[in-house]
């Protein structure tokens, strides 16, 4: 059974054409589905569509709507007061690294292809959001074409305050300046994907990710000929 | 990120980020970083500022080209608004 098996409920029918709307015959039921919808704490899958018209709508519950305002409300804390961030460096059980590898850039910049990473949990609307419910979070990646509309973009990590990085997804993917640059003649091109995580990964996952997922996303970049990359926390 | 950061940089890719903590920088240790002083969340500086948005990458980009010791965090101070 994987994830979305085990968090699903059980498939409710939607009249034909009200897809998104709670219908009246599960007012109580459909109020509280749209709330939770609203606050992204539940995501609605259209599964299949009935012969004798409407659709199977499948509910897939990300999180507690409790759980997304505690992460949210702690992260907004974090951002106003920066000496807690400091706190938590000093504190936590992070990686500490006394070497770095290092590679110089191998052609002038003017010349280099460049692609970016982020770990703000950006991903496109229809992809599968990263998974919240999991305290030590979700260590998988989502690939974003770089001829993307910046603003199809949408968030899943509850771990940052996102209110602005939603409003203007270059705050935290800087996909528009990165074509500036491109056009200005500072940069050669960018790689034909960008690539997105989500912080915040703890306990197991450490390992998915430095095992697992982020060298499968550098072997994407060596594929795709990419010269330099820039990266953004969030 | 710091620790994809690397990943990536041990595969033959030049990289360099953003930094939002000098603490947890200097810990993981990256390849390069530029330390703009943002808060968490905002690590290009402003949302619909485009030109400060702009200037911070350039800014990082360029780090690239600069003969730098390997782990540097380069630390430059940005006006809200440019």
């Amino acid at each position: 059974m994987n994830r979305h098996e085990r968090n699903s409920f059980t498939p409710w029918l939607l009249p034909a054409g009200k897809e998104g709307k709670p219908p009246l015959a599960h007012l109580i039921k459909g109020a509280w589905v749209d709330f939770h919808r609203k606050s992204g704490a539940v995501k609605l899958q259209r599964d299949a569509a009935l012969p004798c018209g409407g659709n199977v709508l499948t509910l897939h519950p990300t999180m507690s709507t409790f759980k997304k305002i505690k992460d949210q409300t702690l992260a907004k804390v974090y951002a106003k007061v920066p000496s807690l961030v400091d706190l938590y460096a000093r504190r936590a059980d992070l990686v500490v690294n006394t070497t770095t590898p290092f590679t110089p850039l191998p052609r002038p910049l003017r010349i280099c292809r460049v692609a970016l990473i982020t770990t703000a949990g950006l991903h496109l609307p229809e992809q599968e959001p990263f998974d919240m419910s999991d305290k030590n979070g979700d260590p998988s990646y989502r690939e974003i074409p770089s001829r993307v509309g910046v603003e199809r973009l949408t968030i899943t990590h509850d771990y940052f305050p996102r209110a602005d990085a939603a409003a203007d997804p270059n705050l935290v993917l800087p996909v528009d300046p990165l074509r500036e640059l491109v056009r200005e003649g500072a940069v050669g091109s960018i790689g034909p994907r960008l690539f997105s995580f989500m912080g915040h990964i703890q306990g197991d996952h450490l390992q998915t990710l430095t095992g697992t997922t982020a060298p499968e996303v550098a072997r994407a970049l060596k594929a795709d000929a990419v010269d330099a990359v820039f990266l953004t926390p969030v | 990120m710091g620790l994809i950061q690397r990943i990536i940089e041990d595969q033959e890719i030049a990289t360099v980020s953003i930094s939002l903590n000098l603490a947890i920088t200097r810990k993981v240790k990256p390849p390069r970083a530029l330390y703009p002083g943002f808060g968490l969340g905002h690590p290009m500086g402003g949302a619909h500022n485009a030109e400060l948005q702009l200037q911070v990458l350039r800014d990082a980009l360029n780090l690239l080209e600069m003969d730098l010791e390997p782990g540097s965090v380069v630390i430059r101070a940005y006006p809200r608004k440019i």
